[in-house]
């Protein structure tokens, strides 16, 4: 494969013989280090935090994502619930209706309120989520049929065997 | 984030070229792996969003491959690498031409928080071929399967 030149030769060497349970704690340590510095490092500011402390956003442009649900629309404003809390965004948009899951970005005002900027409705956002479960559970399934699991070894092999 | 069928699909058509039928699901699994991996936690628990930052990126995906790859046999091992990552690198080129509103994909993590994307489709508007896919791959199923059956009648 050509990717191999760009990467050090012992991390994809089929000669890589070290101690397998060494190399997965290797990686999922490295895993954990993304998922910590992705936390710790990112700086965006979220309408959680906002609210948990509105002198200090105020007039912060923030962005709003993750399952922010629209739960009243009237013609100059609406509302979304995120978490659990319902805030009020001053704006409108011709697709927002109730229910429907948005993304938005916003200027936070202390009141507890925001003023819309930009608007992105996910529309049909749980027939997206509902078909998405489908090929997961027709590769559960492949996986199974095409591999079994050795406790023992505590890893897959392949049922079937192949002329190569 | 296109949603999973189009990236199942996709996947589906490429692993109709012969040299992909041995690790075909392992194939289908990498496609799957970004979105498996980081959207479940924060559609259930959107709190969590801030720890699923790193997880939909390259670099996070080429260590999980590596990390999945070694719960295989040790002979299908470097394959199973291969194919892994082989559909982890379709699914993030598929999520290339996506448009977001705000934060795209942060392709350079943790080097770079900078995004970049081609923007050609926003993440709801495939949604309208799913049922042409599954259309697709039923009929394609179904004449392997008749050409199956007919090349076992032929062979008796």
């Amino acid at each position: 494969m050509r990717y191999r030149k760009l990467l050090p030769g012992a991390l994809i060497s089929r000669r890589w013989t070290g101690n397998r349970w060494l190399r997965i704690c290797i990686c999922l340590s490295i895993l954990v280090g993304l998922i910590v510095y992705g936390k710790a490092a990112n700086r965006t500011v979220t309408l959680q935090m906002c609210l948990h402390n509105p002198e200090k956003y105020d007039g912060f442009t923030i962005d709003v994502g993750g399952e922010a649900q629209v739960v009243q629309v009237t013609e100059d404003w609406f509302t979304i619930r995120q978490m659990g809390r319902v805030v009020k965004v001053v704006g409108s948009h011709a697709d927002i209706r109730p229910d429907e899951y948005v993304i938005c970005q916003g200027v936070f005002h202390r009141e507890g309120w925001l003023e819309l900027i930009k608007v992105y409705v996910a529309v049909q956002r749980r027939y997206k989520i509902l078909v998405s479960i489908l090929p997961v559970m027709i590769v559960a399934l492949l996986l199974l049929k095409d591999y079994g699991f050795d406790c023992s070894r505590f890893q897959f092999y392949q049922r079937r065997t192949w002329r190569t | 984030m296109a949603d999973l069928m189009t990236h199942f699909a996709l996947a589906y058509g490429l692993v109709r070229f012969s040299r992909f039928v041995r690790f075909r699901v392992i194939f289908y699994l990498g496609t799957i792996l970004p979105d498996l991996l980081s959207r479940p936690f924060y559609i259930l628990r959107p709190e969590l969003y801030p720890y699923t930052v790193a997880v939909h990126t390259p670099l996070f995906m080429l260590v999980t491959c590596f990390a999945v790859a070694e719960f295989f046999q040790q002979e299908i091992r470097p394959q199973v690498r291969h194919f892994l990552l082989a559909g982890a690198g379709l699914h993030f080129l598929v999520d290339l031409f996506q448009r977001h509103l705000v934060n795209g994909y942060l392709w350079f993590y943790p080097f770079s928080w900078d995004s970049f994307e081609i923007s050609w489709y926003w993440p709801h508007e495939p949604l309208r071929f799913i049922p042409l896919w599954i259309a697709l791959i039923c009929a394609v199923e179904l004449f392997m399967w008749i050409r199956g059956k007919k090349m076992t009648a032929q062979g008796r």
